[in-house]
Parts: C-alpha cells; sequence; structure tokens
C-alpha cells in the first residue's frame, strides 16, 4: 500500500517499519530519532527530513539514524557514521538503497551522479551528464530561458594549474541555440 | 537532471562545475519549493582571474575531463606520454594509421598545451 505520512515537526522518537513501499514519510522539521527499516531488499520509499524547509537550513537538522536493510547489508545513515553511511549526504547508491532518505534543501548525489563527482573523466569528454539528487527538484521557471536551472562553469586545464576561460550559461532546449551544453528540462525524477 | 551534450559543450583537457541557478525541490514533495543547494568542495574548476561571471562559490557537482594526449592518464600533459605512445601508437588524427604526424601532435600538446 502506498501511503504519504506526515509529521509535522521535528521527529526524535524511534520508530520501526517493515517497508515503505513506495510511500514517502515527511518530516517537518528535524530527524533526531531513529528510524529503521526492515525490508531486506532495501526500501522504495522515501523519507524527506525538513520538509517544511526551515528558512536556516542545516544539515545538522538530520542528527538522527535512518537504518535501512539491503541486499548489500544494513546501512545506518547518521552523522556519525563513515561514507557511504555518513549522513545527509551518504554515498550508498540509489541501486543499493532503492529508496531515498533526503534534508532539505536536496543536495546533489556525489555517487549516483555520472560522471560521478570529482572524478577525472579519462575515456573522452562525456555526451551527457546525470545529476541525481537526494529528492526530486524541478526547474523554478520553467518557461523562462533566460533562467536556466544550473550554470555550468568550464576551465581549461592548463599546467601547472587550471586558469579560467570562459563561463558561459546554460539555456534550457527551448531557448536560443547556446555554445554550451543545454540541460533538459528537470522532471521530478532524481 | 540531465545535461545533454550539443555541438561544443563538454571537452577533453577541461574541468566542470555545476551550480544550481534556479533549480528548486518539487512543491509537489516541499511546498515551498526552497533553492537547491550544492554542498560539496569543488575546487576542479577554480578561477586564477576576477571574471565575474566565473562561480565565486567553491560548492558544486563537478569532474574533470583528461586531455586525449593524456596517455598515461595522469591528468598531466609530459614526457611519459610521450613514451607512452612509442610504446603504444595512438592515431590521433584518424589517418588508419598511428605515423610521425601523430606523434607530432602529442608533442605539439606536450610542449604548448592541449588547447582545443
Amino acid at each position: 500500500m502506498i501511503f504519504s505520512l506526515d509529521v509535522a515537526g521535528a521527529m526524535d522518537g524511534s520508530i520501526s517499519v517493515g517497508t515503505l513501499s513506495e510511500s514517502v514519510l515527511f518530516i517537518g522539521d528535524g530527524l533526531s530519532g531513529d528510524i529503521t527499516i526492515a525490508d531486506t531488499d532495501g526500501f522504495e520509499g522515501s523519507i524527506v527530513v525538513n520538509a517544511n524547509a526551515n528558512a536556516d537550513p542545516d544539515r545538522e537538522l538530520w542528527s538522527g539514524s535512518v537504518s535501512v536493510a539491503t541486499s548489500s547489508g544494513t546501512f545506518n545513515l547518521a552523522p556519525a557514521e563513515s561514507q557511504p553511511a555518513k549522513a545527509p549526504f551518504y554515498e550508498v547508491t540509489s541501486s543499493t538503497l532503492v529508496g531515498t532518505v533526503g534534508l532539505v534543501p536536496f543536495n546533489f548525489h556525489p555517487k549516483d551522479s555520472a560522471p560521478t563527482h570529482g572524478v577525472s573523466v579519462v575515456t573522452g569528454a562525456p555526451t551527457s551528464v546525470q545529476i541525481h539528487h537526494y529528492g526530486p527538484v524541478v526547474d523554478a521557471d520553467d518557461d523562462l530561458v533566460n533562467t536556466p536551472p544550473v550554470r555550468v562553469f568550464e576551465a581549461l586545464l592548463t599546467l601547472p594549474r587550471a586558469r579560467a576561460t570562459t563561463a558561459r550559461r546554460c539555456a534550457t532546449p527551448s531557448g536560443p541555440k547556446s555554445p554550451m551544453a543545454s540541460p533538459t528540462k528537470c522532471s521530478a525524477a532524481w | 537532471m540531465t545535461i545533454t551534450n550539443d555541438t561544443d559543450s563538454f571537452a577533453q583537457n577541461r574541468a566542470y562545475q555545476v551550480i544550481p541557478a534556479d533549480l528548486v525541490c518539487s512543491p509537489l514533495w516541499v511546498p515551498s519549493a526552497p533553492q537547491v543547494v550544492y554542498v560539496s568542495s569543488w575546487a576542479g574548476a577554480t578561477s586564477v582571474c576576477d571574471d565575474e561571471d566565473f562561480p565565486v562559490e567553491s560548492n558544486g557537482y563537478g569532474f574533470k575531463v583528461a586531455s586525449g594526449f593524456d596517455l598515461n592518464q595522469n591528468l598531466t600533459l609530459e614526457t611519459g606520454d610521450i613514451e607512452t605512445w612509442l610504446i603504444d601508437p595512438v592515431d590521433f588524427d584518424e589517418s588508419g594509421h598511428a605515423d610521425a604526424i601523430d606523434l607530432g601532435l602529442l608533442v605539439d600538446a606536450v610542449v604548448n598545451g592541449d588547447d582545443e
């Protein structure tokens, strides 16, 4: 059964659930309690921390833990853990975790993104770049070509250190032809 | 979110940094739709000039694309790439065979940089 569960404020208690299926648990404020999901196949659902989007977001809003059993073992997503389970920007990939736990505002997922964040690509220039996030994101002004969702900056790898070349704005696909990469419209997929 | 390539986008011997400009959390999940924030240090595209268009933020998603001449894949164009070519020649100009012209291209890149 798919459902949406809202916790209006902070969650400081502990709960254990068998599975979230594709359900979403919204925690309005911070998470200081412990959530245990026992489904051994990962969890297809989602947990949103700080769903009320506090005006002064801080990663410390997630001080509790989310324990998820997966086919690759159990991951206890918490700030005190080391990667790949260190919250809120854990590096467990979606292929392992299946579901997602995201702190608002959503950051990009460094390991789910392709190329991986910070990597040096040695197989030639990528034909596309996929940036995954810890929750769904959208272009705020989908119809405005002058307000692209992201800006892409480029620097030449000239030794002994990089120097700036040009900073070119992205354009949405519906906008004028850009010399730079054109991000497609953002979707609820992430 | 996917950034697709076009005729002049991602290239070799470059570093790229992506910073949210008008990206928000989906209002279907977060009604107030706050701006997405990228939190992760990335100095791969750090500017050494004061170009106002260049990002001042150090946070962002980023990656580097090694030069095609960087044959030993150490992110540096140096004589080691020539040594690697001598062992395993590469046909840079796609002429059908690796020859002195390809070696000349490599030497030029090592000496003058690969500013494509």
